[in-house]
């Protein structure tokens, strides 16, 4: 690679002991990171290792209590995010920070328009941000088009092109596959290599361990605001990276016990939506897990919604066989209703959809089902109290007071929370959509625990004092991390453009067919000889 | 399995959050007092030789208290439904008219020359309580109307309500002949009346009284009542409010009925207050009602405010009122800036309106302060 041509040997990007404390807290205590010219260095740790308060740090949102840092070697203090900016730190978070309204160019220049008078110069500025997409390999993107309607995907690229096109020296990616399809992944992956061949420096945050190790050079691993380890991406085995992440080894990641399907819950027939899905029919039996896998945008999530009554179905039906016995076939849903039948559902967005941010822990468990926790018509406080308690410990989140506000919790527990009102509605049927988007490894580990006991009948479904039932409830979930479902499920189905495939057990797929299926190159052969 | 670590949250420092709760209600309650005793202070004239205790009673004795409360009946009756309004995310601005459209349609009732109340001359006070019944209803039904329309044709409450303002304005100029509408004495006058003969016992205006009561049965509904955490819930994330399946629709058209219930007590009140029916009374009051629901420390954006605040709220704005009406003008700002110290008591209008400005604003901003501390 050319990236070595440039024999340079003063990193680019030197934090030497940052420690920042919040009252009490520490945040961070101690932190080394050394990044070179051209190198992709890889930022890991579980959500609250303090990873997201050393790039604040670096932006300048934050001032360090102690430690220095230092662009090239040279002293860099930023005294504000806009200072970083200007010296060239540009971070990408996760959540794009586009204006939907103005074009690409526009967004791309947005607050260093080149102009007179205050009148822009519109030829220049198409000329400036082709020439910061060219540098991504996107030159070929029409700088005029409003952003509203552009991709995820391509939305990052617009925002990387920003980055650019101000000269940033140090580029900071926070979990940029995140919203990403597989092929936009390795599209991604290809422009990283592209400016790493240009020189840039990248931070690159991630909780995905074997994007880690495809695409940094070097890694450093944070836990509890400390540097507790790093060295070659490519050479050192996901689970040491895992271990030192955690402190402990994680061996059961994906525990598995004995499901035993049982009669059919839920079934599909046909189901359209607005645009997608096109006609899907699915069966979910009880005690078992069902992974719809796919691409983002392949309508997985618009199923679950339109299966739910979130969206309008355009045509198709429900079949729902409650615990009792009852059966209803629904051509038109609502969430209500839904609920009612015994089916729950986890939203993909918690911060816009499935949390109410602005309410307590408690309200957030409950919301869904207040009945139990009085009588005419009211709530009484000691019975939602101990209602919240008993799932807060049940699922081991981390709270102070159940009337804290849910937007207090970090990612992990905060989907703890979301998942939790299921399980206080004692929902028999559980829709999950993504439900490990954004959250680290301990509590992904502890929703995969929980997820299979659900399944198995084990416990987590039944609340103390209520007779254990050992039955199991159903799971459909979705998700875009292959090997969390092939980990998880009992049966896979793929879903592509709007189309849901038949779903298999869980051994005929492996993450390289899941990958074929999603991007809608049906395994025919695969079909044939099974 | 073992806990992961999270540095971040620290360890469990005392109930952090029950104190910011309690401060979110002791707020405007503390400003209410501070303000108070600012009127104290400055009502009477110091420079007349009296003792303390006649002093510091210019302002506060029982008939200036009993006048504030009595002025702040119709905001604060009012500002019951407004609270669920803007905690459901929503506004009013129909509220005014609609205080109008009611003590119009309460005289029209009871009109001297009506033929129906010729019949039941037999039973005054029964025709009264009809008249007053009918009004509420009227203003139910103008409620469910902002609501259906809001959550019918999907259009942002602040447009609908702009238009129902000016239906409601109109209907009640229609109702009324464009005129005041007389009545003749009966016990609806009584409500806002200091309480006379019999009735001594019970010291304050039986409005008052019934502005309370109903004030306790809101705070209820809206702290302990499913109803009341799933207007809660509209409000805060009407998206998690609908996975949830709360019925969003139904839940907005109720806190509207509720608006238009409580903004037609607030009519009677109006009625009780000025013996008859002025279909151009009420002009800006639902400002004042959302002005006391905001420096109650509800917020726009919804998912937040109380019934305790907005009462407060209204407090405020009438103790402001009065108290700058007997403010004690010092002679040398008299004779510094006689534009506006024009006598020795008591401040123009306009500054009373420009300090109630302030205050909004200002409440707005300390809301906004505590918020963003929460969140560092």
């Amino acid at each position: 690679m050319t990236t070595e041509a440039t024999p340079s040997f003063t990193p680019r990007l030197e934090m030497r002991d940052i420690a920042k404390r919040f009252g009490p807290t520490v945040a961070l205590d101690g932190v080394s990171i050394r990044v070179m010219p051209g190198e992709v260095h890889a930022l890991v740790g579980q959500n609250g290792a303090g990873k997201s308060t050393l790039m604040k740090t670096l932006s300048g949102a934050h001032s360090p209590d102690s430690g220095e840092m230092f662009l090239d070697g040279k002293r860099y203090a930023p005294r504000h995010p806009l200072e970083g900016r200007k010296l060239g730190v540009a971070m990408i978070y996760q959540e794009l920070s586009l204006a939907p309204h103005l074009s690409v160019m526009e967004n791309v220049l947005l607050g260093m328009e080149p102009a007179t008078l205050g009148f822009l110069h519109w030829a220049d500025m198409r000329r400036r941000a082709q020439d910061a997409l060219a540098m991504l390999g996107h030159g070929h993107l029409d700088v005029r088009r409003p952003t509203a309607g552009l991709s995820p995907a391509t939305q990052q690229i617009v925002e990387i092109a920003r980055a650019l096109a101000i000269g940033c020296r140090v580029l900071v990616l926070d979990e940029p596959t995140s919203s990403l399809t597989q092929s936009d992944v390795q599209a991604m992956f290809q422009m990283i290599r592209r400016l790493k061949a240009q020189g840039q420096a990248i931070v690159y945050i991630s909780h995905f361990l074997e994007e880690v190790r495809t695409i940094a050079d070097r890694f450093t691993v944070l836990r509890d605001g400390k540097t507790v380890g790093g060295g070659e991406a490519k050479t050192t085995p996901p689970e040491k990276m895992v271990e030192l992440m955690v402190g402990r080894s994680v061996d059961h990641l994906y525990p598995r016990s004995a499901h035993t399907p049982g009669e059919i819950v839920l079934e599909t027939k046909a189901l359209t939506g607005a645009a997608k899905p096109i006609g899907a029919s699915l069966q979910l039996r009880r005690g078992e897990v069902l992974g719809i896998a796919g691409l983002i945008g392949a309508g997985r999530t618009e199923f679950l919604r339109a299966l739910f009554g979130l969206d309008p179905i355009k045509s198709g039906q429900v079949r729902i066989i409650s615990i009792s016995g009852r059966e209803l076939l629904l051509g038109r849903t609502q969430p209500k209703r839904m609920w009612d039948a015994g089916l729950g559902m986890l939203s993909e967005d918690r911060k816009t959809e499935g949390l109410a941010q602005g309410m307590t822990i408690a309200d957030n468990l409950t919301l869904s089902d207040l009945r139990p926790l009085g009588r005419f018509g009211l709530i009484f406080p000691r019975m939602q109290k101990a209602a919240a308690r008993m799932w807060g410990d049940a699922l081991q989140l981390k709270y102070r007071d159940v009337y804290q506000p849910v937007s207090d919790l970090s990612g992990g527990n905060q989907q703890k929370v979301a998942i939790g009102r299921l399980l206080h509605h004692q929902a028999d049927v559980l829709l999950l959509d993504e439900p490990t988007r954004g959250i680290d490894v301990g509590s992904k580990a502890a929703i995969y625990q929980l997820i299979d006991q659900l399944a198995s009948g084990a416990t987590g479904g039944q609340p103390q004092g209520q007779p254990a039932q050992r039955r199991g409830k159903a799971v459909l979930m979705i998700s875009s991390y292959f090997p969390e479902l092939l980990g998880t499920c009992d049966r896979i189905a793929v879903m592509s453009r709007g189309v849901l495939g038949p779903a298999r057990p869980v051994s005929e797929w492996t993450e390289h067919s899941l990958v074929l299926a999603s991007a809608g190159q049906p395994s025919a052969s695969l079909t044939e000889s099974a | 399995m073992t806990q992961p670590v999270m540095p971040y949250l620290g360890p469990p420092a005392g109930n952090r959050f029950a104190i910011g709760r309690w401060m979110n209600l002791a707020g405007p309650a503390v400003a209410l007092v501070i303000i108070f005793l600012f009127f104290v202070a400055l009502v009477p004239d110091w420079t007349e030789h009296r003792s303390l205790a006649y002093q510091l009673t210019a302002f506060a004795n029982f008939e200036n208290i009993s006048n504030i409360l009595r002025q702040s009946c119709m905001t604060a009756v009012a500002s019951l439904g407004m609270t669920f309004i803007i905690i459901a995310g929503g506004i009013d601005l129909s509220a005014g008219s609609l205080a109008a459209l009611t003590g119009v349609l309460i005289a029209v009732t009871l009109q001297s020359g009506n033929p129906v109340a010729s019949h039941l001359q037999a039973h005054p006070a029964l025709w009264a309580l009809f008249a007053a019944g009918l009004a509420i209803g009227v203003g139910a039904i103008a409620g469910v109307v902002n609501g259906a329309l809001i959550t019918g044709l999907n259009i942002v409450p602040f447009i609908i309500t702009l238009g129902t303002m000016m239906i409601f304005r109109g209907s009640a100029k229609y109702f009324a002949d464009e005129t005041n509408v007389l009545t003749s004495s009966n016990w609806l006058w009584d409500l806002l009346a200091p309480p006379e003969g019999r009735l001594r016992w019970i010291i304050f205006s039986p409005a008052i009284w019934i502005t309370l009561v109903l004030a306790i049965i809101m705070s209820l509904v809206l702290n302990f009542s499913r109803f009341g955490r799933q207007v809660i819930a509209v409000g805060s994330n009407e998206q998690t409010a609908r996975l949830c399946g709360i019925p969003v629709a139904r839940t907005k058209v109720l806190v509207y009925t509720l608006g238009g219930f409580f903004t037609a007590i607030a009519g009677l009140f109006f009625y009780s207050r000025i013996t008859q029916g002025s279909p151009t009374s009420a002009d800006g009051f639902e400002l004042d009602v959302i002005a006391a629901v905001v420096i109650g420390g509800a917020s726009l954006s919804g998912g937040k405010g109380s019934i305790f605040g907005s009462l407060v709220g209204a407090l405020i704005l009438n103790v402001i009122a009065r108290g700058c009406s007997q403010i004690h003008i010092p002679l040398f700002l008299q004779h510094w800036v006689p534009s506006i110290f024009k006598s020795s008591t008591g401040l123009p209008t306009y500054v009373q309106q420009i300090v109630t400005g302030g205050i909004i604003i200002t409440a707005a901003y300390i809301d906004r302060l505590r918020l963003r501390r929460r969140a560092a």
